[in-house]
């Protein structure tokens, strides 16, 4: 599946980061080959409505999934009529967030 | 790592000075202004400044005057009225909408970023202090409040500090939605007055829509002992801790008139402030609130 | 004649003074613009209260004529729209957030399908309303009040100034700062009325406030309150600048409970009924360089037994 988590710095290092609007990376994982794409987040520095942004580059790729920590209010109402399942994560390492959604150890937001 | 801001909603009530004295608490921290149109914390702090960086908010609108040819549908179309009838772009009213320059029928006006004022990484003697200053005219959208948030929180990450203490801004508009949104405390530095209280009620509006934990901190608590039991009903119907109480001391007004910090002699004023910061902490430390 | 009341710092008085000044003029005409947190209404209590709506025009979509092309979130500055294309998941979307919409109208105005109407969208109020001045005329009050959780503070100062009486002394009592909210107050004044505390932070904030008075090369003057000595760091400053100080209003606990029962300064001591109307007197009479020479050494500072009397 095609997972897409926010991230810190590029893969492999990379640990998820809480934050989404203003995240460092947007990466997307084919959890089959383990292929990583990594985007460097252009809106970080907007000046508002940096969530909502990053919340159309993920709809545009439509991944099975997305890992992060906290989404504001205009980007949750993008993702949920998307209906892509965003799940919380921890700021643990790419791979620990990738391994826990795999086994059923992340929750669900409930945006 | 705690972030504690001080808020006041109207201004004047003691705030800066509260905020001071309670930074001037040793410990391991990192200081924040926010307050930054008029700020006023670093006269008290005395920082010496270790890096400055230019702050670009938002774009304005500027005409070239050799391809204009005045046919004024920008100034039909501008709703800020920032254009002159003689084609002068008054730069505090241009939002940067930039609807000017897509229909101009000469292509005459670009857009170009707005430099909006300065923030500053400084020394203090009593942690790194994160501050900065808004262009005048310039537009408080609370961008540079963030900015200022953002990096005094990655300093105080990095330091590994315990807290990160912020001034915050008066008012209930973005600047200030902007400066307490994830802190773990916001401390509502309020006085008992008829105007006072009248703030007090709008600001809580803010706090509560944000859910933003709050306490409240009474300052010049003697001046009118009928309005003090107000605010202490006030925050018990809505269940906020009162902070503390601290009456009007000739002697604080004296050494902040001198450009003083207020403690510095064990007098009632460095008393009350150890107690507003025990405070403080207890409710810091013993609620799960998590700082985003 | 528009008088404008300012500081660069907030809580230094300009309320207070403003209000005590508006109740000793003859057909005044009162602007509270301080819209996030307006105070003058618990001084003059005005009654006979109207509220008209301030609005900004924001887009509202026909999404079953746009095509979703995207280009209105392109366009908008402010990151208040978003488009989701249609897909095989549904027919696409177009989301506007509201609190980032600055109501410029560049998707009303650009959408090439003329899919984008505008409604209003209420972020404040205008309140007018009358109240009673010393001389017992009835006079008019207006305030802009902004709705919590809307971050747009000047169309709602834009609103009430539109309230302006131009046959009245219209006397407007401005937000704190120096920024956009500031200057869109006291823009287009005959005088502005600078208030400040001898105090490090008021002298710091007066400079910033006299820079952007300067700018807007509007005539102006000082009123230093809660003063504890006729010759202070302001008084300093002001003789370097060459700015008139208007008034020195001793500190006095009396005026600081009274001011806590949201009672004007005028009515918790009628001393300083006079004192206001020469400050009146003075900006309105003398062409405004020469407000110097119309103030006399009395007016300065109030009479030395009263602050005798009301030390502490």
């Amino acid at each position: 599946m095609q997972v897409c988590i926010s991230a810190n710095s590029e893969y492999p290092d990379a640990q998820m980061d809480a934050k989404f609007g203003r995240c460092q990376y947007l990466l997307f994982i084919d959890t089959d080959t383990m292929k990583v794409e990594s985007f460097p987040n252009a809106y970080k520095d907007a000046q508002s409505g940096a969530g909502t942004q990053v919340a159309q580059e993920v709809i545009s790729r439509n991944p099975d999934a997305l890992i992060t920590g906290h989404v504001g209010p205009h980007a949750a109402e993008l993702l949920k009529s998307s209906r892509i399942p965003v799940y919380s994560a921890e700021e643990v390492t790419v791979r620990t967030a990738i391994d826990d959604l795999l086994n059923d150890r992340l929750k669900q937001q409930d945006l | 790592m705690k972030q504690i801001i001080f808020i006041s909603g109207k201004g004047g009530t003691g705030k800066t000075v509260l905020t001071a004295s309670v930074a001037s608490l040793p410990k391991s921290q990192v200081i924040a202004d926010c307050d930054v149109d008029a700020a006023n914390l670093h006269l008290l702090l005395k920082p010496v400044i270790r890096e400055t960086h230019r702050f670009i908010s938002g774009k304005e609108a500027i005409i070239d005057r050799d391809v204009c040819r005045e046919c004024s549908e920008c100034i039909s179309l501008c709703r800020y009225e920032a254009i002159s009838p003689d084609f002068f772009i008054h730069s505090h009213k241009c939002e940067g909408c930039g609807l000017c320059s897509r229909i101009c029928p000469e292509h005459a006006i670009s857009m170009q970023e707005k430099v909006a004022g300065e923030w500053y990484i400084s020394e203090t003697g009593f942690g790194e202090f994160v501050h900065a200053r808004l262009g005048i005219g310039a537009d408080n959208s609370g961008k540079l409040v963030s900015k200022i948030k953002q990096k005094s929180k990655s300093l105080a990450r990095d330091n590994k500090s315990d807290y990160l203490i912020i001034d915050g801004p008066p008012g209930i508009a973005c600047p200030l939605i902007a400066a307490v949104s994830g802190v773990n405390l916001a401390v509502i530095v309020t006085e008992p007055t008829k105007s006072g209280i009248h703030d007090l009620e709008r600001v809580l509006g803010i706090t509560n829509h944000f859910r933003v934990d709050t306490g409240i901190l009474i300052n010049k608590s003697d001046l009118n002992p009928d309005y003090a039991d107000k605010i202490v009903s006030l925050a018990e119907m809505n269940q906020i801790p009162i902070i503390g109480k601290i009456p009007y001391l000739p002697e604080v007004f004296e050494a902040v008139s001198q450009g003083e910090l207020p403690i510095s002699d064990n007098g009632i004023f460095e008393l009350l402030i150890h107690k507003a910061w025990g405070n403080i902490t207890s409710l810091t430390d013993t609620k799960q609130v998590e700082a985003i | 004649m528009v008088i404008a009341v300012a500081s660069g710092k907030g809580g230094t008085g300009k309320t207070t003074i403003s209000t005590s000044l508006a109740l000793v003029t003859p057909q005044v005409q009162f602007i509270d613009a301080d819209v996030e947190e307006p105070n003058a209404h618990i001084f003059l209590q005005p009654d006979h209260l109207i509220q008209q709506s301030a609005a900004l025009k924001i887009p509202s979509i026909d999404l079953s004529v746009c095509t979703r092309c995207g280009l209105c979130q392109e366009i908008c500055e402010f990151n208040a729209l978003a488009v989701l294309p249609e897909s095989e998941k549904g027919p696409g979307n177009v989301f506007l957030f509201e609190t980032l919409c600055h109501g410029c109208g560049a998707c009303y105005h650009l959408c090439p399908e003329n899919a984008i109407t505008e409604r209003a969208k209420e972020i404040g109020i205008v309140e007018s309303g009358v109240f009673q001045n010393l001389q017992d005329e009835n006079c008019e009050f207006i305030h802009g009040v902004l709705n919590l959780n809307e971050s747009l503070t000047t169309p709602v100062i834009k609103d009430v100034k539109e309230q302006i009486d131009s046959q009245k002394t219209v006397i407007i009592d401005a937000p704190p700062g120096t920024s956009c909210p500031m200057i869109e107050a006291v823009e287009d004044s005959d005088f502005c009325i600078l208030v400040t505390e001898p105090t490090p932070f008021g002298l710091h904030d007066l400079d910033l406030a006299v820079e952007v008075i300067r700018q807007m090369d509007i005539p102006h003057g000082v009123i230093v309150n809660r003063s504890q000595d006729r010759h202070n760091i302001i008084t300093d400053y002001c003789g370097k600048r060459n700015i008139p100080i208007l008034l020195q209003i001793p500190y006095s606990k009396r005026i600081a409970e009274g001011y806590s029962k949201g009672i004007p300064l005028v009515k918790i001591d009628p001393h300083y009924i006079k004192q206001f109307q020469e400050v009146l007197v003075a900006i309105q009479n003398q062409p405004p360089k020469d407000i110097s020479s119309a103030l006399n050494e009395s007016l300065l500072y109030a009479d030395p037994h009263f602050f005798d009397e009301n030390a502490q």
